[in-house]
């Protein structure tokens, strides 16, 4: 064997174990950066079955009490009503702007549909803070007076974006022939649109949706600053957490949690399994 | 769309006088330029740590993991929607004067007192930002990553590249638009951020958030507060603007 053959294959398994030694490195990264993530979730599920009103560590007991005081809490539940009904209607709204918007910059070309959609984005990258500012003095100024309507306002600046960017991706992957053979055969726009457009982009509709009122559900800081008197169900967590615990948030927080994660899931798979089916389709188009 | 136009409304309601007097005593104030200077410092702080982990992160569940992958990838998006109050409760929690690292520590004879640096201070404030950016650095700077083909990769190797050489020379360069998009939504995150500093900060975490929203509440100065408000519009809206001259941030988003 010449010594040229020697030193490479040294050099191979150098290079091997170099390898080996970081992906071990990356691994122990991603482990802990899972930890950092989930550790502060699962504690504070934890801890609201936690009898003692302290957080300390180790836990004595464990009950169900906070949840059957959170259960009694009418305070807390006008506060969940009023947050339902600021998601749905901010939702519904922005439906028709982002989507309409999506809808009408894919069908046509303008001058500055690049600057149509940045602008739509920048609600979403601007701190929170500016635009609840901006909104508040807005409405302020046109005298409309801070309520259930403003905050639900205030959550269509960032969830249009979500609902525009998503029905704009799904309706670059639709193939527009199929409009225009419906076109074709006699429909009109609006029958069009509604027996091919709509059922093309359904599932992007529903999968925005469903994350709108995640992200809904969930406002602080624009809500912070358009609230009225009635409180939605973030802000009376807040209010209620500012100074001082109550052992009941735990509970809130893990109800809202558990109930936020299956949200994503479910928007996650109706919008995943239906992109995935969507590839399939030319193959059975006819049907 | 209708926002942006809101922006202009705001200073002929707010200053009727039409005075700079708003603006000189924004810049002026010594409690304005500390907290500002906190913020910007802390906001690059979350935003480098938050970019130094996402993107070793990002490579690993990218181009390491083949059957973890998508289940990587849900673990690490999902905190996204978790609720953005409890992310930075929950680190006031654990943080805490009787919180439960000081009383594990304590039990497990560590310490003997608890520590209060825990909570109330910047490096508290810096966590829990740190919490809620991971995912927000690691989502774009994954899909770049994704959107490299493997023959580049491959070539670089064949050319007798290590894969630290290619990982510095081919991959990173390439997805340097999704860092850059990552780093900034951190930053743009911490900056605005008053919940997280009210919550985990105390009085030596405070940020200029805070201060703003303390113009709309307890100090009732609502045209100090826009003036405060649109200075940090300002700064921010340059900040994106240097940004957007290495990439076009909406790109991150179309598929």
């Amino acid at each position: 064997m010449s010594e040229l053959a020697q030193r490479q294959s040294a050099e191979r398994r150098v290079w091997r174990v170099r390898a080996a030694s970081s992906h071990i490195a990356l691994g122990l990264l991603a482990l802990v950066v899972f930890v950092f993530l989930y550790a502060p979730l699962l504690v504070t599920a934890l801890y609201s079955f936690n009898d003692s009103t302290a957080m300390a560590w180790p836990i004595h007991k464990f009950s169900t009490r906070w949840y059957h005081q959170l259960f009694s809490d009418s305070q807390l539940w006008s506060s969940v009503e009023h947050s339902f009904v600021v998601a749905v209607a901010a939702v519904a709204i922005s439906l028709v702007f982002g989507a309409g918007t999506a809808i009408v910059l894919d069908r046509v070309k303008v001058v500055g549909s690049g600057a149509i959609a940045a602008l739509l984005l920048l609600p979403f990258v601007i701190p929170g803070v500016l635009t609840g500012l901006a909104l508040a003095l807005f409405f302020y100024w046109i005298g409309i007076p801070f309520s259930l309507a403003t905050v639900a306002l205030g959550h269509v600046t960032f969830i249009t974006p979500v609902m525009y960017f998503l029905v704009a991706s799904r309706l670059a992957r639709t193939d527009r022939s199929l409009e225009r053979a419906s076109m074709d055969l006699g429909g009109n726009h609006l029958r069009t649109f509604w027996h091919v457009t709509l059922p093309n982009i359904r599932m992007a509709l529903i999968a925005a949706a469903l994350l709108g009122i995640t992200l809904s559900l969930d406002e602080v800081i624009i809500t912070y600053f358009l609230i009225g008197t009635s409180r939605t169900l973030p802000m009376e967590i807040w209010t209620r957490i500012r100074f001082g615990f109550t052992p009941e948030i735990n509970a809130v927080f893990t109800l809202v949690v558990t109930a936020s994660i299956l949200t994503a899931i479910a928007a996650g798979l109706v919008w995943f399994g239906t992109g995935r089916r969507r590839s399939r389709l030319p193959a059975n188009a006819g049907g | 769309m209708f926002v942006f136009s809101l922006w202009d409304v705001r200073d002929y309601r707010i200053f009727h006088a039409w005075t700079p007097s708003q603006y000189q005593q924004t810049i002026g104030s010594n409690l304005w330029r500390v907290l500002l200077g906190r913020t910007l410092m802390t906001a690059l702080i979350v935003a480098s740590i938050a970019t130094a982990i996402g993107l070793p992160l990002a490579w690993f569940v990218s181009r390491r993991l083949n059957r973890a992958k998508a289940l990587a990838l849900v673990l690490l998006l999902l905190p996204l929607w978790v609720s953005f109050l409890l992310r930075a409760y929950s680190w006031k929690v654990i943080l805490g004067d009787q919180g439960i690292l000081n009383t594990f520590l304590i039990r497990i004879g560590v310490i003997s007192h608890p520590l209060n640096a825990l909570l109330y201070s910047r490096t508290a404030v810096v966590i829990a930002l740190l919490y809620v950016s991971i995912p927000f650095v690691f989502a774009p700077i994954f899909v770049a990553f994704e959107r490299i083909p493997n023959d580049l990769l491959w070539a670089s190797r064949d050319l007798g590249g290590n894969g630290l050489r290619t990982f510095v020379h081919v991959a990173i360069p390439l997805a340097l638009p999704g860092i850059v998009t990552g780093f900034a939504f951190s930053f743009v995150l911490s900056v605005g951020d008053f919940v997280t500093p009210t919550l985990v900060g105390g009085t030596s975490g405070t940020m200029v958030g805070a201060l703003i929203v303390s113009q709309f509440g307890l100090a009732f100065d609502w045209p100090l507060g826009a003036a405060m408000a649109l200075v940090l519009l300002v700064i921010v809206l340059v900040f994106l603007g240097l940004v957007r001259r290495f990439v076009r941030v909406e790109a991150t988003f179309q598929q």
